[in-house]
């Protein structure tokens, strides 16, 4: 356990500097600069001498590498800068946005499990009825959708014609139930397949047969068996989905107008702003990592070939 | 048996094919211009003129959603092509060359894989500036990782197969193995994971669309046929409702294609 515990710390610590030096040279390699898109959206008079001024105030006409190093060097202290455009402290206004994303994402990711698990596990279970059959019909419709569209279509049902909910905007948490249904709904259809799936390869085991002999409660046998199972394959892919869930609220975020990181990004995309953009994608690096380092874990503790055959290596 | 898995094939692949004759076909197709506009006819509903009414600057629905195939279409296919040769390239470099070259491009991978594909895509795209050429490379940027990964592991293990050994010993080159013997092999599953993936490819780009990093402004593109709508969500909900059906539908047909294939290919799934 202690060497799969150093081996993947030290690949996630070594990605996570990857990370760091994209998220730095990548967005100074696309043209475009912040000092003219700064003037031109702020309707200055761009004169030669202003615009070297602000370099010099932050620092653009110092080499590369040496910006990199003082940026860096800040990050480790937990210190992202301040952004260009606004002059806001960096981490904190991220951290603001995030936590509206992160919210709407772990509901979503509560309404995934909850269905994916449910609908999944039936549909295995009752393989070929009826059910079984409507629900891979409806979950093949669903994937389809765009999420975006989705959630006008529900928007228009649900709080236009019928005036259930609120329209849009943030606040109380009945404007949170639209955005992170609709941002469930588009991951539901690959999770219930997969709960499917898995299921159904574990009932072919000698196991779940024996239990089954054994004369268990079909309940039990989904319990303690079937659902056990499949555990460890759900919960990896859960991880690589919540990097996922990020991105798909950041979209949800923009058609319900709720002031989460997906509008700032935008606009710290529009004033090329570089602090918060490097911040972002540092933070979004970090997150990703962690959870799917966090999975792995998990999957190793409670399934000791993982954890013993890391340790052979 | 066999019959059961040739029909969803044939089906869908029909489909795929009228989908594509939309798109080849389109200016047969048009009724208007799907790039005309009339403020006098704006926001008309059904007509002999216009089938599916017309959109806030009057531009004709039903030509608008026919242009939009192409361009779903072109960029989908084009960007399918284009990651398919970056990702071989690179998963048969690292897994048959090995060594130093291996650790470095794998490593590259590992970094890029650090960063959710659908949000590493929208910065790409966004700091270039929006565009159709700039979404075809942000998304390629990021689409190829992944299939690299998977081919250079796919390598790994036909390294150590019979005929490659044997073509080794034969003397042949290192060039000449990894085309004729181990291109074949791998070419066939990665166009298979590529073409079940077709269905999300154009979803991110209607996704990117709607952002308003896709196409540009007159350009007719199903994702920025629903952001445009946006604002008429209350008077005209089909003008929101018919470009999301299309891409739905299309999406579907590409997934139902996908899958089709797939099974019509493995024995081993139903």
């Amino acid at each position: 356990m202690g060497r799969f515990l150093v081996r993947r710390i030290g690949s996630m610590v070594s990605a996570l500097w990857g990370v760091s030096l994209i998220a730095f040279f990548l967005i100074r390699v696309i043209p475009g600069d912040p000092v003219e898109a700064y003037f031109a959206i702020n309707q200055l008079p761009a004169s030669v001498e202003a615009m070297n001024a602000i370099r010099e105030e932050q620092g653009f006409n110092k080499p590369l590498l040496a910006q990199y190093a003082s940026w860096i060097l800040g990050v480790l202290q937990l210190d992202f800068g301040k952004s260009f455009s606004s002059g806001l402290d960096v981490a904190r206004s991220l951290a603001d946005k995030f936590q509206v994303t992160v919210t709407i994402s772990a509901a979503a990711l509560i309404i995934i499990m909850c269905i994916s698990v449910s609908v999944g596990v039936l549909s295995a279970v009752k393989q070929s009825s009826l059910f079984d059959r409507m629900t891979r019909t409806t979950v093949f419709m669903i994937a389809s959708m765009p999420s975006f569209w989705l959630a006008f279509i529900l928007v228009y049902v649900v709080a236009l014609k019928w005036g259930l909910l609120p329209l849009l905007g943030w606040g109380t948490w009945q404007h949170m139930i639209l955005p992170s249904l609709t941002l469930a709904l588009g991951f539901c259809p690959y999770y219930i397949r997969l709960i499917r799936a898995g299921i159904l390869e574990q009932l072919q085991q000698p196991h779940v047969q024996y239990a089954r002999a054994r004369g268990l409660k079909e309940s039990v046998i989904v319990r303690r068996y079937l659902l056990k199972g499949t555990l460890p394959s759900f919960l990896t892919s859960l991880a690589m989905t919540c990097g996922g869930l990020l991105g798909g609220a950041a979209i949800i975020e923009i058609v319900f107008t709720i002031p989460g990181i997906g509008r700032h990004i935008l606009l710290a995309m529009e004033t090329r702003d570089y602090t918060v953009l490097q911040g972002f994608i540092l933070l979004i690096g970090f997150f990703y990592t962690a959870i799917n380092f966090a999975a792995d874990l998990f999957c190793a503790i409670i399934d000791p070939r993982i954890r013993l055959k890391e340790g052979v290596q | 048996m066999k019959k059961n898995k040739r029909l969803p094939f044939i089906i869908s692949s029909t489909l795929v094919g009228l989908l594509v004759l939309v798109a080849v076909l389109e200016p047969w197709l048009m009724p208007n211009d799907p790039y005309a506009t009339n403020i006098a006819m704006k926001l008309q509903s059904y007509s002999a003129a216009y089938p599916l009414g017309t959109d806030h600057l009057g531009r004709c629905v039903f030509s608008r959603l026919i242009a939009g195939a192409k361009v779903s279409l072109l960029t989908t296919f084009s960007i399918l092509l284009v990651t398919i040769m970056i990702s071989l390239a690179v998963g048969i470099t690292a897994g048959y060359a090995g060594g130093i070259l291996d650790m470095v491009l794998m490593r590259i991978c590992d970094i890029l894989l650090a960063l959710p594909n659908f949000i590493f895509a929208l910065v790409i795209v966004g700091m270039l500036g929006g565009g159709l050429f700039n979404m075809f490379i942000g998304i390629v940027f990021v689409a190829w990782v992944w299939y690299a990964r998977l081919i250079r592991n796919m390598v790994l293990s036909l390294k150590e197969a019979q005929f490659v050994k044997y073509a080794q010993v034969t003397g042949v080159s290192r060039y000449h193995i990894a085309r004729v013997h181990i291109l074949p092999f791998v070419f066939p599953q990665i166009l298979l994971l590529k073409l079940i993936g077709l269905g999300s490819t154009i979803l991110l780009i209607s996704e990117l669309s709607f952002l308003g990093l896709g196409v540009t402004a007159p350009m007719a593109e199903w994702g920025m046929m629903i952001s445009d709508s946006k604002t008429y969500l209350m008077s005209n909900p089909m003008l929101m409702f018919i470009p999301g059906v299309m891409i739905s539908l299309t999406v579907l047909i590409f997934n139902w294609f996908g899958d089709a294939v797939r099974d019509a290919l493995d024995p081993k799934t139903v």
